[in-house]
């Protein structure tokens, strides 16, 4: 009796404590987590439809007042998913989203309504015309300074910041970023930029630097597979201002990951993003 | 605080202080002095009449909200034209002319096989679209002069400035010429410089024809408020989605469909529409995000001009008058305090 009370407590206790001691174990684990930021290419695999299911890369506009998961959608015509309650998108000539630089519109932006922004996805039917992708340091739509997309993988779950994300369509800009930049600057009382301007002359700081880098609200997340370079990466994103204000778009990436350098001239990361 | 004459007596006999005599003689000068430099209610008037050009518009918010009215007419001046109006009203009648193309194949049985529900939708709403977004339409027409004529004005954004500025001088220039008029000095240039900006105030509202275009702002104001709002808004991105699906299930299915049955099938006017689709989506893109991007601005410019409402008037029917006023006030201060004041001095000599 005593030996089997005995053999007992020693279970229990390499139950209890066993997990504590493995500690090489517990080292890869915590390797593991450790926040990697992924620089490189994140280079799609088209959109397709069977039976249908929406695999792939594709993108859905819910109307105001609508949800995510039920929509209603904006019925693309020109899509082929049944209804064209998604859109299909396909790799653009740079084959996907590349992390650490920008991926810039082009000017002119537009040739008859039809976007010219074709590094992401290829320039796409919504509607009869052709709309397309870009990462800009300035917003086109807000006007605002926005931070290099950037992901970061933590054991195999994705955090991007892709507000500089744009969608481009018929001569109309969209800002379709995660975490969202503020939207554009209203009407300035004039002269009170200049007096700002002397304002922050006289209290030393430095003039023109950039401004409201941060966005706001949640990220985009995915998945990676740090074995395959497998990742999915989606995030949904509220159209502020212009004639699609209200509506949300959702966006879902997936692929494979091609580590890579910076693009030249990329913004330096933001302060405390290094660790 | 004046001391009795009984203390300054006792005073000046033990003390040394200054003798009655000189404290009476001091008085005198000081009264003299202020004969010289005239009475101080001129400069407080002035003085008073310069706070309120400044601190007004202060309180009324105007220089947010005429910033906010320089934002909407810079933005809607593109589609502010005769031209740019007719060009959405034909666009307006090609989707009619696609919708009755529709009808005409669905009376000759030429439907295609199928489900087609947006088509069905353009074809069941679009009357009532077109007829909402004509009155729009009729509304941004007759409004296009008066539109125009506030535009010609100066930036609304400096307006207040008009104000302001004039404002600000006139309070320095008062006081200044209330602090050397108590130091028993002329004050020619003062009086000089607050007449000049009383004459700019009165001259403002004719230099910039603001009695004949202000007044095109009331009823700009009254025809564009029920269009102007987020609602609407809502209701014209509801019209686009059908316009929309329509079109995109007549290019994508609905056409190959007639066709692909009968192929003499007349769908001219449908094809009518997929031409002029690009265009038509942009301008009237172009012209929803204007609307959704001023429906705050807007806001502003109608509570501008509904600040004086409750004196039983509209700001910009009267608006020439917030200038005239106080300038014709202190020009009349001029001409009752300092200029009486010489022609006064001119007749004791």
């Amino acid at each position: 009796m005593r030996t089997k009370i005995l053999v007992a407590a020693l279970a229990a206790m390499t139950v209890l404590v066993g997990p504590g001691c493995s500690s090489g174990e517990s080292d890869t684990k915590s390797d593991a987590v450790t926040p990697e930021e992924l620089i490189g290419l994140f280079r799609f695999t088209p959109g397709t439809v069977e039976g249908g299911v929406v695999s792939g890369t594709w993108f859905r506009m819910v109307q105001p007042g609508g949800t995510v998961e039920a929509g209603p959608y904006m019925p693309n015509g020109d899509s082929a998913v049944p209804g064209g309650e998604a859109t299909l998108l396909e790799p653009g000539s740079e084959g996907g989203l590349r992390s650490g630089g920008y991926q810039s519109e082009p000017n002119p932006a537009f040739a008859e309504g039809n976007s010219l922004a074709g590094s992401i996805t290829k320039p796409t039917k919504f509607f009869a015309v052709e709309f397309g992708t870009s990462t800009n340091a300035v917003d086109p739509q807000t006007q605002r300074s926005v931070a290099v997309p950037s992901v970061v993988n933590k054991g195999g779950e994705l955090t991007a910041n892709l507000s500089a994300w744009g969608a481009s369509w018929n001569n109309q800009e969209f800002n379709q970023g995660a975490p969202k930049p503020p939207e554009k600057e209203g009407a300035q009382v004039p002269g009170a930029a200049q007096v700002k301007q002397v304002w922050d002359w006289v209290s030393q700081k430095w003039l023109n630097l950039p401004k409201d880098v941060a966005g706001e609200g949640p990220s985009a997340t995915g998945t990676y597979d740090a074995d395959t370079k497998k990742f999915t990466l989606q995030w949904t994103s509220l159209i502020v201002g212009g004639p699609f204000n209200g509506f949300t778009g959702v966006w879902h990436l997936e692929g494979d990951f091609e580590p890579g350098d910076a693009a030249p001239g990329a913004a330096p990361p933001q302060a405390g993003a290094g660790g | 605080m004046v001391a009795s004459p009984a203390r300054s007596t006792v005073a000046v006999s033990d003390s040394g202080l200054p003798a009655y005599g000189d404290h009476v003689s001091s008085h005198a000068e000081e009264a003299a002095a202020h004969r010289r430099g005239g009475p101080r209610w001129p400069y407080l008037a002035v003085i008073g009449i310069g706070v309120a050009l400044v601190v007004v518009p202060l309180l009324l918010g105007m220089f947010n909200r005429a910033a906010q009215g320089q934002q909407m007419i810079a933005t809607f001046a593109p589609y502010m034209s005769h031209e740019q109006v007719d060009s959405f009203r034909a666009d307006l009648g090609v989707v009619e002319s696609a919708r009755q193309n529709v009808l005409a194949v669905q009376a000759n049985g030429q439907t295609p096989t199928g489900q087609y529900p947006y088509v069905d939708g353009l074809v069941r709403d679009y009357p009532s679209i077109d007829r909402d977004m004509s009155n729009m339409l009729d509304s941004m027409s007759a409004n296009i002069d008066n539109f125009w004529q506030l535009a010609a004005l100066p930036p609304f954004g400096l307006l207040p400035w008009f104000f302001a500025l004039p404002g600000l001088v006139i309070v320095i220039a008062g006081v200044l010429g209330l602090r050397r008029s108590g130091r028993g000095k002329r004050t020619p240039v003062v009086w000089s410089v607050i007449g000049l900006l009383a004459f700019g105030l009165v001259a403002a509202p004719f230099a910039f024809g603001i009695f004949a275009k202000a007044p095109a702002g009331s009823p700009l104001i009254e025809d564009f408020r029920p269009l102007l709002t987020h609602e609407q808004v809502r209701k014209v991105q509801g019209y686009f989605v059908t316009l929309a699906g329509g079109q995109g299930e007549l290019n994508s299915r609905y056409t190959k469909g007639i066709l692909a049955e009968h192929p003499d099938a007349n769908v001219a006017e449908i094809g009518t529409l997929e031409q002029r689709w690009q265009p038509m989506t942009s301008e009237f893109a172009g012209l929803i995000g204007v609307m959704n991007d001023n429906v705050g601005n807007f806001a502003a410019v109608a509570a501008l001009n509904d600040t004086t409402t409750p004196l039983g008037f509209a700001a910009f029917d009267e608006f020439g008058w917030f200038f005239i006023v106080p300038g014709v006030l202190i020009a009349l201060i001029v001409g009752l305090g300092p200029i009486r004041a010489s022609q006064l001095r001119k007749g004791d000599t």
